[in-house]
């Protein structure tokens, strides 16, 4: 019994815990009671510190037996059920990392979530939802197996789908749902038949074992490279959809802009990192002999997805479809992250933190954009019109958060694109580098815009923000998230970057 | 204190920032002006901490680990290339307070933002690491934006908007200079480093070619793009007029008197040293640019009715000196492109200060409405007639000194350019002169002017500091030039650009110091 507890429960608390919550909540709506609402929230925000706490746990006892030998694991009281499931899950520090981020992100949209729905009638589902949706991502940046990578994109998607359009009634929001649910389905089955390719050409759906295999067949001609190749290109389409890279990214603005504002400041960080999670577990951890093919093709796609980013929010007047644009945008940056690996070995460190300074700030800002929003029902620029003087903290804050997406110093969003480029030129991607700092001139502009509103624009009508007792805890997150842009580019060792 | 002196030297305004935030919009004010006097004392004691001769290495350094993995610090250190400009902007930092203690709107983030920009601009100036300088150098636009674009007049947006835009491009070109540095330097020695001297006398792969340039060049023209957009050089000069214009006084004082600086400053910090050979072979190209930056800018700014736009394209003009005398690279003309860089931060701050006085009292710029000012305001004309003379170049005052040596070091390095830039001075006279003419003298023609009161005791300690330090640098320059001269001739012998005809240079250095000539004007 020992046994399950140190193979199963301990190691895999950080994911256990949202799964309790979700179920935990789903009793709880027999109890529909507005007083209960408070407790609701406790109880779906305590299973992400949880999880970080535990997260942080098996960190401290690192290397646990679990991480040691998940494969051959000859111990002798092992059930073969558990075996087999630890076949499909890997546990080492990247996906520790990244379930820390997943806590952290779903935490703080836990807390935003009352931003955009403390007026209308949705109450609990979101919740349960949001507690499935991280299931489904820490599930997914530590799948070992395609049937679990699978499995847990589905986990995440259709929960997600559900959210974009949970407020019936705007049919802007049910729009964007379908939008986002046809496009997403559609990946789904190009993954799929991505994955179904790679099982006819090896025989198996265990990651590790198809690296293995495709190491052992490097310059073999018995692989049967038309069905390597197509494998990987679609699985490159359908992961493209997922993190919203162009061409694929049709699906972002409206997605972006019709969903509630919450959700998509939880969409753009959380959900976003997951994908860039499995990203790097498919790139790096299985195609990374391949390198050659897919580095060219995922540095184009790079380039053309911080254009199309950056340019089409040139001329956005809605704040949450410009910021939509520019998550298209940080997207390309992150795919050169994906696409520069060092000789040593591709290194998480530059890509999370670069996910984890973005996560913050999309959250920060769309957590404000949520406040206003509930105040005036727009989003449109001319909203934050003197927010700078008229409310000096949030302001400042998205200043700072605009700043940040900018990648203008002294803010972590400067320092996450300035160890990026470097490192791209590191590996030889220079080329790749003059265009994406060009997109950073281009996006530049639409940034200052919002601050050009926030500071130097004198507003239509006063914007009368709720009062700051009513959200306090969120104010305070927001205020937290906005430091934290100053605190990570001060000690990025913070975020592991200098870990060496 | 010795050892963290420059870290105080950053740290006081940033203290005195986060101080102003709880303070009321009076004791704001207040409280800047008493932390950039402060920055000024520390200025004082830097003056005397500062040892000229020691030219080896950067002096009272400090360097703390950053981001390990690529080996970057927060490294500072000052020399003799450096010094001069920190004294400079701890100098103007409580004039350009003063000049807009008037302004009432908002005062309190007025302050916070010119404290920031005293941080960055003096962090720029020390920063002898080169991530550290480019987070500084990025972090001045951020407050110098909303000086313009909240303070400023009409047009500030668009200004704002302009004068970031145009300084982020070129910066963020610089950034990929800095990356391939980065990285060539890392394939090179196998480590990375961020110090700026270590990038010095790095070894290019000439072969390597992109469009016929080599990476060395390549390296040259987006360091100098960067500096040419911020100094400002001719073509890419058109932010400055509107940014000028629009900023509020104390705004456009700092941002003649340093900002520029940070251009010029980088050249001679990076770009030359960085790639020297490429420097060499685009020099003609500078120095024409050079020569019409200054022909040009006189002419515009004899062509303008708006006051401050004359002294905006004045700046144009004077800083086309400084380039020109980079370029000749012999040590007069450096120690005059030094020299001409304080000159113009002191003579072309005080016009902006005197053009704000007069603008607070009129509210207009526009020349026509001015006119026999000089009756009505003696000291204010005394003051303006006497920086104006300063930034011709009246030998006795300090825009002399500069001119002349960048002249004789242009002249010695070749004849036909030093013929070009004297005509320069020459259209110089001709725009101030008839500025003088049309604010001061003829015949009182608004009504409006009747009225006007003369320097307030605030505007009196605004600008007499400069006026002593234009009548001290103009006749016994040698205080501040022996502080930086040892640097600028190791700088030369380091890099050594052969300009100059190899007879020429043993010639130049024997004959009686550069220095001693404009006294020997001044005692005549």
């Amino acid at each position: 019994m020992n046994s399950v507890i140190e193979y199963f429960f301990y190691p895999l608390s950080p994911v256990l815990s949202p799964i309790v919550a979700g179920l935990l909540l789903i009793g709880a709506e027999c109890f529909p009671k507005h007083s209960l609402k408070k407790l609701k929230y406790g109880i779906a925000g305590l299973a992400m510190l949880i999880s970080l706490f535990a997260t942080f746990s098996i960190l401290s006892h690192w290397p646990i037996p679990f991480a040691a030998t998940p494969l051959n694991a000859g111990t002798a009281n092992i059930p073969t059920w558990l075996l087999a499931f630890a076949h499909g899950f890997r546990l080492d520090s990247a996906s520790l990392m990244f379930f820390a981020a997943i806590a952290v992100f779903t935490f703080l949209s836990v807390v935003f979530m009352d931003l955009s729905f403390s007026t209308s009638e949705v109450k609990g589902e979101i919740l349960i939802l949001t507690m499935f949706i991280a299931t489904g991502m820490m599930l997914l940046v530590s799948a070992d197996n395609f049937i679990m990578v699978f499995l847990a994109l589905e986990l995440l998607s259709l929960p997600t789908y559900v959210l974009v359009g949970v407020t019936h009634k705007d049919r802007s929001a049910c729009e964007a749902a379908l939008k986002y649910f046809l496009f997403g389905s559609f990946a789904t089955v190009l993954l799929v038949f991505g994955i179904a390719l790679l099982y006819a050409q090896f025989g198996t759906l265990e990651i590790p074992r198809m690296a293995a295999a495709i190491q052992a067949h490097q310059g073999d001609i018995a692989l049967s490279r038309v069905l390597v190749y197509s494998g990987l290109a679609l699985i490159i389409i359908a992961v493209g959809f997922k993190i919203g890279a162009a061409p694929f990214h049709m699906w972002v603005p409206d997605a972006y802009q019709g969903a509630p504002t919450a959700i998509t400041g939880f969409m753009g960080s959380a959900v976003k990192l997951a994908g860039f999670g499995l990203v790097m577990r498919l790139m790096w951890g299985l195609f990374l002999p391949f390198a050659d093919h897919w580095v060219t093709l995922l540095n184009v796609l790079a380039v053309v997805t911080m254009f199309v980013g950056n340019l089409a929010a040139l001329v956005q007047d809605n704040l949450k479809r410009m910021f939509a644009y520019s998550s298209i945008s940080h997207a390309g940056y992150l795919l050169l992250a994906i696409t520069s690996i060092p000789a040593a070995g591709p290194n998480q460190t530059i890509l999370l933190y670069y996910l984890c300074v973005y996560g913050l700030l999309f959250l920060g800002l769309f957590a404000i954009l949520a406040l206003i929003e509930q105040q005036t029902k727009s989003t449109d620029i001319f909203q934050i019109s003197g927010m700078g003087w008229s409310h000096p903290v949030l302001g400042a804050c998205m200043a700072v958060f605009a700043l940040s997406a900018a990648g203008i110093p002294p803010t972590a969003g400067f320092l996450a694109k300035y160890v990026v480029f470097l490192q791209a030129v590191r590996t030889g991607h220079t080329d790749i580098v003059i265009w994406a700092v060009v997109s950073s001139m281009v996006g530049a502009y639409y940034y200052l815009r919002t601050i050009v509103y926030l500071y130097m624009k004198d507003p239509r009508e006063k914007l009368a923000l709720p009062p700051a007792k009513q959200h306090a805890f969120a104010l305070v997150c927001i205020v937290a998230c906005a430091l934290s842009m100053f605190y990570f580019a001060v000690t990025p060792v913070a975020l592991g970057l200098s870990a060496r | 204190m010795h050892d963290t002196l420059l870290l105080w030297l950053i740290l006081v305004p940033l203290l005195g920032a986060f101080l102003c935030i709880p303070l009321s919009e009076r004791l704001s004010k207040s409280l800047a002006l008493v932390t950039s006097l402060v920055g000024l004392c520390l200025g004082v004691i830097l003056y005397t901490q500062f040892d000229a001769s020691q030219v080896e290495k950067f002096q009272l350094v400090l360097s703390w680990p950053w981001i390990r993995s690529f080996n970057i610090n927060f490294a500072l250190g000052i020399d003799g290339l450096s010094f001069p400009l920190v004294i400079l902007t701890k100098f103007m930092m409580p004039i350009a307070i003063l000049a807009s203690w008037n302004e009432d709107r908002r005062a309190r983030a007025f302050m916070i933002c010119y404290l920031f920009l005293d941080v960055a601009m003096t962090g720029t100036f020390l920063a002898t690491d080169i991530f550290l300088f480019y987070v500084f150098w990025e972090l001045m636009l951020i407050p110098m934006l909303l000086l313009i674009g909240v303070w400023g007049s009409k047009d500030r947006i668009y200004a704002a908007l302009k004068f970031f835009l145009y300084t982020f491009v070129g910066s963020i070109l610089m950034l990929v200079a800095i990356f391939y540095l980065f990285g060539h330097f890392q394939a090179q020695h196998g480590a990375y480093t961020s110090q700026i001297s270590s990038f010095y006398h790095m070894a290019f792969d000439p072969d390597a070619r992109l469009f016929g340039l080599n990476a060395q060049a390549w390296i040259f023209l987006a360091f100098a793009l960067a500096f040419a957009i911020k100094v400002p050089m001719f073509p890419l000069h058109t932010w400055l007029p509107d940014a000028h214009v629009q900023a509020p006084t104390g705004g456009s004082i700092l941002l003649a008197a340093v900002l520029l600086k940070m251009g010029t400053y980088g050249l001679l910090r990076f770009a030359i040293p960085i790639a020297p050979e490429a420097f060499r072979f685009f020099t003609p190209g500078i120095v024409v640019l050079s020569l019409i930056g200054i022909i040009y800018g006189a002419w515009v700014a004899f062509q303008q009715t708006d006051f401050k736009k004359l002294v905006a394209y004045s700046s144009v003009n004077h800083m086309a000196f400084v380039t020109l005398g980079i370029c000749a690279f012999n040590v007069q003309s450096m120690s005059g492109a030094m020299m001409q860089m304080i000159n113009h931060g002191l003579s072309t701050g005080a016009l902006f200060l005197l053009v704000g006085m007069l603008y607070e009292r009129r509210h207009t710029r526009n020349f026509n409405d001015f006119g026999g000012i000089a009756s009505i305001l003696p000291f204010y004309s005394f003051f303006l007639v006497f920086v104006a003379c300063s930034s011709m170049g009246v030998p006795g005052l300090n825009g002399f000194v500069g001119e002349f040596l960048v002249l004789i070091g242009t002249y010695l390095a070749n004849p036909l350019w030093g013929m070009v830039a004297t005509t320069g001075v020459i259209f110089g006279s001709i725009y101030m002169l008839f500025m003088i003419r049309r604010v001061l003298f003829g015949p009182v023609t608004s009504a409006e002017n009747r009225g006007l009161k003369d320097l307030s005791p605030r505007e009196w300690a605004a600008i007499l500091p400069l006026g002593i330090f234009i009548v001290l640098l103009g006749v016994y320059p040698q205080p501040l030039m022996n502080k930086f001269q040892p640097t600028l001739a190791k700088y030369l012998t380091d890099i050594s650009v052969p300009q100059v005809p190899a007879n020429k240079v043993s010639e130049v250095k024997v004959v009686a110091p550069p220095v001693d000539s404009p006294m020997e004007e001044n005692h005549e």
